[in-house]
């Protein structure tokens, strides 16, 4: 086996045990909770790199679309009783219809209109959750919300949830492989490249730039369906316009259009935060949240300066070279 | 008929773009469209696929109206286009390109290709395997991994011909094809042009290079400021005094075949 893939091969199963055996290392349930948001987070953005890094829309609604997952979780389980099953599916489907109605007028424009409308979308959807009365419980929010229960198998503890989540997001990642690799993915990779040429091969922009909103919707509303689980209880704040915009900042940091960059980049500003919530007071003693937000914005903007083609484009570099050289050794062993 | 263009007209306010022009291809022929710059040449082609719509007339493919159609719709029913300025995927591979020319020859869809369904990994085998011939045919074969834009532009050109040629159309639209290519490579051209003639592929061909046209074209038409001034074979073309005119201002020369016109 050449050496490139066999090394490939194992750190994708070091990689694997890491994560199967994390909950037994690690003794404090803070990080524990910090792998599962990672987790969650990570659907949500490997929906935005969907739109954002293949078919190559910026949306700034995908806070929106989580937050209507959490909401119609919340809803459903704390209102109308529902079980787990056709409460995440109602998490999903709706924020797939929802995403299908603003995006089939906006995306048959060229452009980026999908922003603004995304953007206005986004607002009023905090508002909604913020005005909802009793349904939503109001700025408040809902609490409540039972553990996640499948087939009788309930989701009591975090290292529970940890596997559902990740299993998820193993599961996720594949599809989108499949996608990337795929008659789809290479079309929703032309129309980023040129919508004129795409159109004149015969692909229908529109529809397809569609599809693929409506599935970075989906999964965004599944995020969203399992942190409600998760957390039990919700209110306005986690869904802001803000959320959306440390979204396409992950999204974009982990390098578009590639599928590892999602979560490499939820994973890489996630721990930012934490570490910095823990270094920031060291530096600087009494220092408040804000600070936190300064030293952030700093490293991000030096991110975008030395790598503004995103983290996992290092990693795609490697693999190129490794086939480099697998070629190489299959040449120079059929000439030898 | 295979088609036909009725009063074809387009305005770009003052500007008569296209006035009234009336043509018809014959299935199996190659057919230019010549004329100066700013003749209405390529308006001619993004009227005829849908990039823009005409104000007036019509066109029709096998005697289907292609009024209304979105370009897409218009590649659906066979007639493809390369454009004068290049409209490669610039990120994706040379291979990906014509693989994405071949779009049409798939079915899969959107859930289907994400979950992998049976039959995706087979029609997925054979887009590669049809594209790979045609990248062959161009002689792109050893440039398949190599992202569009990091090719030379001779390359890059043919890249587009074997991207449009892979979803197999029936009628193709060629926007000066020749423009920077050197003199042996629009050679090669023009017999590649005769090839894919002889197999029964329909051509309509704006070029500049009055060798590449008087050598591969079987009719031609001659435009000028949006009118269509002659048409006819290329020695007709050629004896026709309206299109000396149009080309050098002056009756009296006469040895212009043969020259390049930028």
């Amino acid at each position: 086996m050449p050496r490139g893939n066999l090394m490939k091969y194992l750190f994708i199963a070091a990689a694997g045990i890491g994560f199967v055996v994390l909950p037994f290392v690690l003794k404090s349930n803070y990080l524990l909770s910090i792998f599962i948001v990672i987790g969650i987070y990570a659907l949500v953005v490997q929906g935005l790199g969907i739109i954002m890094g293949y078919a190559g829309q910026v949306s700034f609604g995908q806070a929106a679309f989580f937050g209507i997952g959490a909401y119609a979780v919340a809803i459903l389980t704390t209102h109308y009783h529902w079980g787990t099953i056709p409460a995440l599916l109602a998490a999903t489907v709706l924020p797939s219809l929802v995403a299908a109605v603003i995006g089939r007028p906006t995306l048959k424009l060229k452009e980026h209109y999908l922003a603004l409308a995304t953007l206005a979308f986004g607002l009023l959807v905090h508002i909604i959750f913020s005005e909802g009365g009793e349904l939503t419980g109001g700025p408040s929010g809902l609490t409540g919300i039972p553990y996640l229960n499948i087939g009788g198998f309930v989701f009591n503890r975090d290292y529970k949830f940890y596997y559902l989540v990740w299993a998820v997001v193993v599961l996720v990642f594949l599809g989108v492989r499949n996608l990337d690799r795929s008659r789809i993915g290479r079309s929703l990779r032309a129309i980023r490249d040129s919508e004129v040429a795409a159109e004149a091969n015969g692909i229908n922009s529109a529809a397809l730039k569609l599809k693929a909103f409506v599935f970075s919707a989906f999964l965004a509303g599944l995020g969203g369906g399992i942190y409600a689980y998760y957390v039990t209880f919700i209110s306005p704040a986690p869904f802001s316009f803000n959320i959306s915009i440390q979204f396409v900042l992950m999204a974009v940091i982990g390098g578009l259009g590639t599928i590892c960059g999602p979560v490499l980049g939820v994973g890489l500003v996630v721990a930012l935060g934490e570490a910095l919530r823990w270094l920031v007071p060291l530096v600087i003693p009494h220092a408040g949240g804000e600070y936190q937000i300064i030293f952030f914005g700093l490293i991000l903007v030096l991110a975008m300066i030395f790598k503004p083609e995103g983290l996992s484009t290092g990693w795609r570099k490697i693999t190129d070279s490794e086939k480099a050289e697998e070629t190489g050794l299959l040449e120079t062993s059929a000439n030898t | 008929m295979f088609l036909e263009v009725s009063g074809l007209t387009k305005h770009f306010g003052g500007v008569m773009a296209v006035e009234h022009i009336n043509f018809n291809v014959n299935k199996g022929e190659i057919f230019a469209l010549i004329g100066p710059n700013g003749a209405g040449k390529t308006t001619v082609f993004n009227l005829l696929t849908g990039m823009i719509p005409p104000d007036k007339g019509s066109a029709k493919f096998k005697d289907i109206s292609l009024n209304g159609l979105m370009p897409y719709q218009i590649r659906h029913m066979g007639i493809a286009r390369t454009f004068q300025n290049l409209q490669l995927f610039n990120s994706l591979s040379a291979l990906e390109n014509v693989m994405v020319g071949a779009y049409l020859s798939g079915r899969k869809g959107f859930i289907q290709s994400l979950l992998r369904l049976p039959g995706v990994a087979g029609e997925e085998e054979q887009v590669r395997k049809k594209s790979l011939e045609v990248i062959e045919e161009l002689g792109l074969e050893k440039d398949i991994n190599t992202p569009a834009l990091a090719l030379p532009f001779g390359k890059q050109r043919l890249l587009e011909i074997a991207r449009v040629l892979s979803g197999s159309p029936e009628l193709l639209f060629l926007d000066e094809p020749a423009s920077g290519l050197n003199a042996s490579e629009t050679k090669q051209l023009a017999n590649f042009l005769k090839r894919l003639k002889e197999k029964g592929l329909t051509l309509v061909l704006v070029e500049h290079d009055m060798d590449t046209v008087m050598n591969v074209a079987d009719r031609i038409l001659v435009l000028n400021f949006g009118t269509a001034i002659a048409e006819g074979t290329p020695e007709e073309i050629q004896r026709n005094g309206e299109v000396k005119k149009a080309y050098l201002g002056e009756e009296e020369q006469d040895e212009y075949i043969g020259c390049k016109w930028s």
